[in-house]
């Protein structure tokens, strides 16, 4: 079995492929049994009818060899050519006896002692024949026909009777049913195992759909690609309308909560600026403070609303992938444009393109606010690498030359919206939010000393496995 | 030093002209996008203050167009978007600089004073030319550590010439860069404001370029008269 085939635990009965397997299992077993109980009777049938057959043809034998004499005596050797006759005790007898003079009477050679004498409530048909079982010498059950005619001129009646051993059809029968039974349990196990690749071979577009969703889940990819078979291809289509749809609701949601916030930001500034330019009258400050702080409040739940409807967004955009060197090169040369005067090193890592698994925003919002802090603090350059040490992991290494931090700094600095230094300029949101992404995409950060002097920030980010 | 400030709040846009006037700029406002994009298309600005939400034309766009048709003047992008995707498209689309709202009026006016600083190919905030020293933080002048007191008109004058020190500047280019776009440019008053400057400075620095204009240089600060 390759490894692309479902497990067998995929064959519990919780699953598809669980319960069809059962299904078809169960009603093999069932048809195989019933069929071969069927086949079973209708062979002891027709045995039984051969037996019945051949006691009728000895007895028309019997009366086609035997003759009355004149002086009313039984004359005449029948030869039935049945070795059977003449073995002792077989089972196999023929008697012929006069129903007057009992003692008027011929046997075969098998028959020494034994009686073959109807039971009692034995009645005859209307050729005036009729069957009865006795047990024989070895126990054996058999099997007598008898048939009474008049022989000759006389109104003398004889009994012809003929048996059989009813145990050797039995043995028969069931030597068959052993066969049979052997047959059909071969023949059931096929058919088990014919159903099992069945259910297999006809449910693995599923499970080829199944490793699709985890692709789209691991961001390989976008939609669910490649052709299905009829029944199961609208299934895809709904799938891959769903999650262009689901897309299009989070990127429209997104919008508008942008939008509200957004648009809060200037009546914000304009109360600002407004109560900083007003002077302080008659001991109306407090009131002025007190706006201002709720103003700073307001400011600052806009910003973590803003932050948290992007990261719970993110859940559901899945399926993003983004150039890692392309966005760290396009943040440096923003950087740069904006610090003309800081010397900015990028050093990109050779060989393939490395991507990050996540949206593009996000990577340029970790970037970029590093890159900003860097730039902040930098006395005349920025280092920045990038390297892939890893088959699902990227490794991006930011370094200044400022005075960068301490290690108690360098814990206190992650708190949201600590600034240590408070004569740079800046929300102080900016390291915090990085934090935030970077649980979301259960990225790492460390914070330790450059070999430039200044702070060395490494962050390793989710990649996607370049195959 | 005449700026541009394009912002569609109206309560924003006189707290923005208050503050720039005051630091002692020479300021025109526009409300919308076609507006503030045809100011900048047609008179010479020292920088602009660009809201990247804007009506009729939004700021990218303004910006895209004004640098696609050569217009290089630096420009401080305001932004309600604080993210870097934002921040990125603006800086793309030819923004030397950006400030995020809600901001502080100093913190605009001092990304302003560094833009224009730049773009003259300045460095420090505090410019000299010979014994003259601005400091362009404080709008001050003075000369020979001596505090220069000049009207407004006079100091607008004087920072043009100190952040283009060693250039000709004609007398068309300082009054478009001395008064905002609705005064009478024919008047002669440049003449009367040199005048008066050099006077204040009592050295001899200010250059009269016949038929051209006049041009700032660093003189020796005992040759004064």
């Amino acid at each position: 079995m390759t490894g692309q085939l479902p497990t067998t635990s995929n064959f519990s009965a919780g699953t598809l492929s669980g319960r069809l397997f059962l299904i078809l299992s169960v009603w093999t077993v069932i048809a195989v049994t019933i069929i071969g109980i069927l086949i079973a009777a209708d062979y002891r049938n027709s045995a039984e009818q051969r037996f019945e057959k051949i006691l009728v043809a000895n007895v028309y034998a019997l009366m086609g060899a035997i003759r009355q004499e004149e002086n009313g005596n039984l004359s005449g050797s029948p030869d039935l050519g049945d070795a059977r006759f003449q073995q002792f005790n077989s089972g196999w007898y023929w008697l012929i006896q006069s129903t007057k003079k009992p003692e008027n009477k011929t046997s075969s050679r098998s028959l020494s002692n034994q009686s073959l004498t109807a039971p009692a409530n034995s009645k005859f048909n209307e050729e005036f024949q009729r069957h009865y079982s006795k047990t024989g010498a070895n126990g054996n059950e058999i099997i007598v026909l008898e048939a009474q005619v008049i022989l000759g001129e006389g109104d003398e009646v004889f009994s012809f009777k003929v048996s059989g051993n009813k145990s050797e059809i039995d043995d028969e029968v069931a030597n068959f049913v052993g066969r049979l039974i052997v047959i059909l349990v071969l023949f059931g196990f096929s058919l088990v195992l014919a159903s099992y690749f069945l259910v297999r071979l006809g449910l693995r577009p599923l499970a080829g759909a199944t490793r699709a969703l985890e692709d789209i889940r691991d961001g390989k990819t976008e939609r669910i690609d490649g052709t299905y078979p009829n029944e199961v291809q609208p299934l895809i289509d709904e799938t891959n309308a769903l999650l262009a749809s689901n897309k299009a609701v989070i990127e429209r949601a997104r919008t508008q909560v942008g939008n509200l916030a957004h648009s809060l930001k200037t009546p914000i500034a304009v109360i600002r600026i407004e109560l900083a330019n007003t002077k302080p009258k008659n001991g109306n400050t407090v009131s002025s403070n007190l706006i201002l702080e709720q103003i700073a409040q307001m400011q600052n739940q806009i910003q973590i609303y803003l932050d948290r409807a992007r990261i719970s967004a993110r859940h559901a955009t899945i399926t993003s992938r983004t150039n890692a060197g392309a966005a760290v090169k396009k943040l440096a040369s923003v950087i740069g444009k904006l610090n003309p005067d800081l010397e900015i090193n990028f050093t990109n890592s050779p060989g393939n393109q490395i991507l990050f698994a996540g949206e593009e925003s996000d990577f340029q919002e970790i970037i970029g606010n590093l890159l900003e802090n860097a730039s902040k603090f930098a006395a005349t350059q920025i280092q920045i690498k990038i390297a892939k040490p890893g088959q699902d992991i990227l490794q991006i290494t930011i370094e200044d030359d400022g005075p960068g931090l301490s290690k108690e700094e360098a814990v206190a600095v992650l708190a949201r919206g600590k600034r240590l230094d408070e004569s740079k300029p800046g929300s102080g949101l900016g390291l915090s939010i990085v934090k935030d992404i970077l649980k979301e995409y259960r990225g790492e950060m460390q914070l330790s000393e450059s070999n430039l002097g200044g702070l060395k920030v490494e962050l390793k980010l989710p990649s996607i496995r370049t195959e | 030093m005449r700026i541009l400030i394009v912002e569609d709040d109206k309560n924003l846009n006189r707290q923005l002209l208050e503050a720039c006037s005051e630091a002692g700029y020479v300021v025109d406002v526009a409300f919308d996008g076609e507006e503030g994009h045809f100011l900048g298309d047609t008179e010479p600005y020292d920088a602009v203050i660009l809201d990247i939400g804007l009506p009729e034309k939004d700021g990218i766009t303004v910006l895209e167009e004004w640098r696609r048709d050569g217009r290089d003047m630096p420009v401080l992008m305001l932004t309600a978007r604080d993210r870097w995707s934002d921040k990125v498209s603006g800086i793309d689309a030819g923004a030397d600089d950006y400030v995020t709202k809600p901001f502080h009026v100093e913190e605009v006016l001092a990304r302003l004073r560094a833009l224009i600083r730049r773009a003259a190919g300045l460095s420090t905030s505090v410019i000299a030319c010979g014994p003259i020293m601005l400091d362009t933080r404080t709008s001050k002048i003075s000369c020979d550590g001596r505090h220069i007191k000049l009207t407004s008109h006079e100091f607008r004058l004087m920072s043009y010439l100190m952040h283009h020190q060693d250039k000709v500047i004609s007398r068309t280019e300082l009054t478009e860069h001395l008064y905002d776009q609705d005064f009478d440019k024919d008047s002669n008053t440049v003449e009367v404001f040199i005048g008066r400057v050099r006077k204040k400075l009592g050295v001899n620095c200010i250059e009269t370029v016949r038929g051209l204009g006049y041009r700032l240089f660093a003189s020796e600060a005992d040759s004064a008269e």
